[in-house]
């Protein structure tokens, strides 16, 4: 390790330290809306200690598996996004389902951006936001990543991911009665 | 008025303190008050009876101050305060009783020469934190050092509940536990 | 009186035109904003000082040439202030500077009188005692109350607290400016440093040593509050400094080892570098290179090592009473853990 021949001062690498660093999601099966709410805290900087509102200390927040969210209810189907090209008649309303097919990070994307407090600081913040649809992330930006934050829910297992054993050997409540026909 | 016609004439800053005053000893930070006044004029009358009766007591109880009397023909009274730092206090005396007199000179007396200013902190510390500042990794898990990102193990959510699925997994187990001492 | 009431009812002749013409009612006018004049006001008046510098007829007064002025009470005020009896004329000698006494002998010269018989002294004897006097005691002092710091950090404390900036800082807060008698106004830093000086050395005329030097700690050493020690004694190379310090010590030597690492290839890259010697934790400090958090380490280490750390006790002032010690600290290059565990701190 080579070493630097002019000392700095302590207080200004240190405040250094400070700084955002990366941190990694997992959306996989996760409401977007309180997932959003989770982030916001991230990319503004509030779970620091030394937050405050002058204060621009907030961390990049990588998001994987954005393709797999999972939304409440009917709100695929119900909930729409309105867009206006600004000529008239240029309103548009596309439903979430599609906007999901169309681009998988633009519903947690828009749902991260409709949380943030709606000031100057705004864009900057969602600059430090980067979706990707699957867990595919390039190195360069994984090589910065430097913790994780949990999920909010646990992530269900569906029957076709558990091995042919242990469906074998899972308990059984109780046996069909021989009379009980499928029809 | 605006707060910003107030800052361009009051400004705010800090707490602070002429040369250290008070750690080693204390040192009255007022040097010289000057009592200007009229000899005849009514606007001074307060003042002149100031001067005859309190004037000589204060000027005995504070040696370190040094006071100077100006009498002017014809025009109002007031006092000037001049500090160690420079600054310079003036405040218009016209019409006031010899009390209201007594306590402004008690106030410049007590002032540090400081500009009056609005403070952004009214505390002040050379040590803001002994165990230094909060970082990212403050009391954090070395572990995550080499951990390979992305984790299973650092991103699965905090279950505080048993799923149905596992407690039936739990009756399982007792049930055999029970049965399989039963037969011996 | 004619004249006045003249002038008077022109003027009301005029109001109403006036009124007429203000075409600004706003009402932040009416409730007294008076923001719309401010700005064009001080540009008006930094204009004219502006102009007044640069035509050079800008003449600061000094307060002795005010009406309201009396040397002898001002004298006698300022020991008062400080609470010390200083003898009147030895303090006089100290307030004289020697600049003053020679314009004072070509003055007298040019209004006619051939030899002038003054019977001032320069406080040129008194500054010398003085300064002395501030080292000495603020030497002893430094290596009693910072028993850990090198010998060489004690010095340069010490060159620090006698430089002319300081010294010309605590004349200045003690009112010395006005008092001063020199050539030139205001005083120079160097001319009130010195003066400074000559008020401890009269002081020490006029009373005793240990007061002159409870004075040189109250108004002198307490210059070191809120300062870092380390920025004013800073060693060039500290990762040098601590290899000798633990091969003297007959430690291990220092290994620095990356402890976190935050956006390594980004503009805000951060490391944090511990050194361990024999695997024991010595200091820490971070940097945005690795380079820069192993010096900042080592620099942390050495702070540890000589207890000058943030969370060290603070210098003692006011009641508590310091040993005064002669002896110098351990230097540098003598410096080992081995030796600091005889050292007694308080």
């Amino acid at each position: 390790m080579e070493v630097s021949a002019g000392g700095e001062s302590p207080q200004k690498v240190q405040s250094m330290a400070t700084f955002g660093c990366g941190i990694l999601y997992d959306a996989k099966w996760q409401n977007p809306f309180h997932t959003a709410n989770k982030i916001k805290d991230y990319l503004t900087g509030s779970t620091k200690p030394i937050y405050h509102p002058l204060n621009d200390c907030g961390d990049h927040v990588v998001v994987i598996n954005s393709r797999d969210i999972a939304m409440p209810g009917i709100e695929w189907e119900k909930r729409v996004y309105f867009h206006h090209t600004g000529y008239p008649g240029g309103a548009s309303w596309t439903l979430a389902w599609e906007l999901h097919q169309k681009d998988p990070t633009l519903v947690l994307r828009k749902a991260v951006y409709n949380q943030l407090s709606k000031n100057l600081l705004r864009r900057g913040r969602i600059a430090r936001l980067h979706i990707f649809p699957d867990d595919k992330i390039p190195d360069s930006i994984l090589q910065n990543i430097s913790g994780q934050i949990r999920q909010l829910r646990p992530v269900p297992k569906r029957l076709d991911h558990y091995s042919e054993e242990e469906v074998k050997n899972f308990p059984k409540v109780f046996d069909w009665p021989r009379e009980y026909i499928i029809q | 008025m605006t707060s910003h016609t107030w800052n361009l004439f009051w400004g705010s800053s800090f707490v602070r303190t002429p040369l250290r005053n008070g750690v080693g000893r204390y040192v009255q930070q007022l040097q010289r008050v000057t009592f200007k006044f009229c000899k005849t004029h009514g606007g001074s009358q307060g003042m002149r009876e100031f001067i005859e009766k309190d004037l000589v007591d204060f000027a005995k109880v504070n040696p370190g101050v040094v006071v100077y009397l100006k009498p002017r023909r014809h025009r109002s009274p007031c006092l000037k305060a001049e500090y160690l730092n420079g600054e310079e206090e003036y405040i218009s005396a016209h019409n006031l009783s010899s009390s209201d007199i007594k306590k402004w000179v008690e106030y410049l007396r007590m002032r540090s020469g400081n500009p009056v200013e609005r403070l952004r902190k009214y505390q002040h510390t050379d040590h803001p934190s002994i165990q230094g500042p909060w970082t990212p990794w403050t009391h954090r898990d070395p572990e995550i050092n080499v951990t390979e990102f992305p984790s299973e193990k650092l991103s699965a959510a905090h279950v505080t509940e048993k799923t149905a699925t596992e407690q039936v997994i739990e009756l399982f187990e007792k049930q055999k536990i029970a049965s399989g001492s039963n037969t011996s | 009186m004619m004249s006045v009431f003249g002038k008077t009812s022109s003027l009301l002749r005029v109001l109403p035109a006036v009124a007429a013409c203000r075409n600004i009612t706003t009402s932040a006018c009416m409730f007294g904003i008076k923001s719309r004049w401010v700005a064009p006001y001080r540009k008006e008046l930094l204009k004219r000082q502006k102009k007044m510098e640069r035509m050079g007829i800008t003449h600061q007064l000094k307060r002795s040439e005010y009406i309201e002025w009396n040397y002898d009470a001002e004298v006698y005020a300022f020991g008062k202030r400080l609470g010390e009896q200083f003898d009147n004329n030895i303090l006089r000698e100290a307030l004289t500077d020697s600049s003053y006494i020679s314009q004072e002998r070509v003055r007298q010269q040019e209004l006619g009188v051939p030899e002038p018989a003054l019977t001032m002294t320069s406080n040129n004897e008194l500054a010398t005692a003085g300064s002395h006097i501030i080292a000495d005691y603020s030497i002893k002092y430094l290596r009693s109350a910072l028993p850990l710091f090198p010998e060489e950090g004690i010095r340069s404390l010490v060159d620090y607290l006698t430089s002319s900036e300081v010294m010309a800082e605590v004349g200045l807060g003690i009112g010395l400016k006005d008092l001063i008698l020199c050539k030139e106004y205001p005083p120079t830093p160097e001319t009130v440093g010195k003066c400074f000086q000559a008020v401890v050395g009269a002081l020490n005329a006029s009373t005793s040593l240990s007061q002159c030097q409870l004075f040189v700690r109250d108004f002198v050493v307490t210059q070191l509050i809120g300062k870092d020690l380390n920025e004013i004694w800073e060693i060039e190379n500290p990762m040098e400094a601590m290899q000798d310090i633990l091969g003297r010590s007959g430690r291990g030597e220092p290994e620095p080892r990356l402890i976190f690492e935050s956006g390594k290839n980004t503009l805000e890259a951060v490391y944090h570098v511990g050194i361990y010697s024999d695997k024991e934790f010595i200091g820490s400090g971070y940097g945005e290179t690795v380079g820069t958090a192993v010096d900042q380490a080592a620099r942390d280490a050495l702070r540890r090592f000589f207890q000058t750390t943030a969370a060290s006790p603070p210098l003692p002032f006011g009641k508590e009473n310091v040993k005064l010690k002669a002896e110098p600290n351990l230097s540098v290059e003598d410096w080992s853990l081995e030796k600091a565990k005889n050292i007694i701190t308080c």
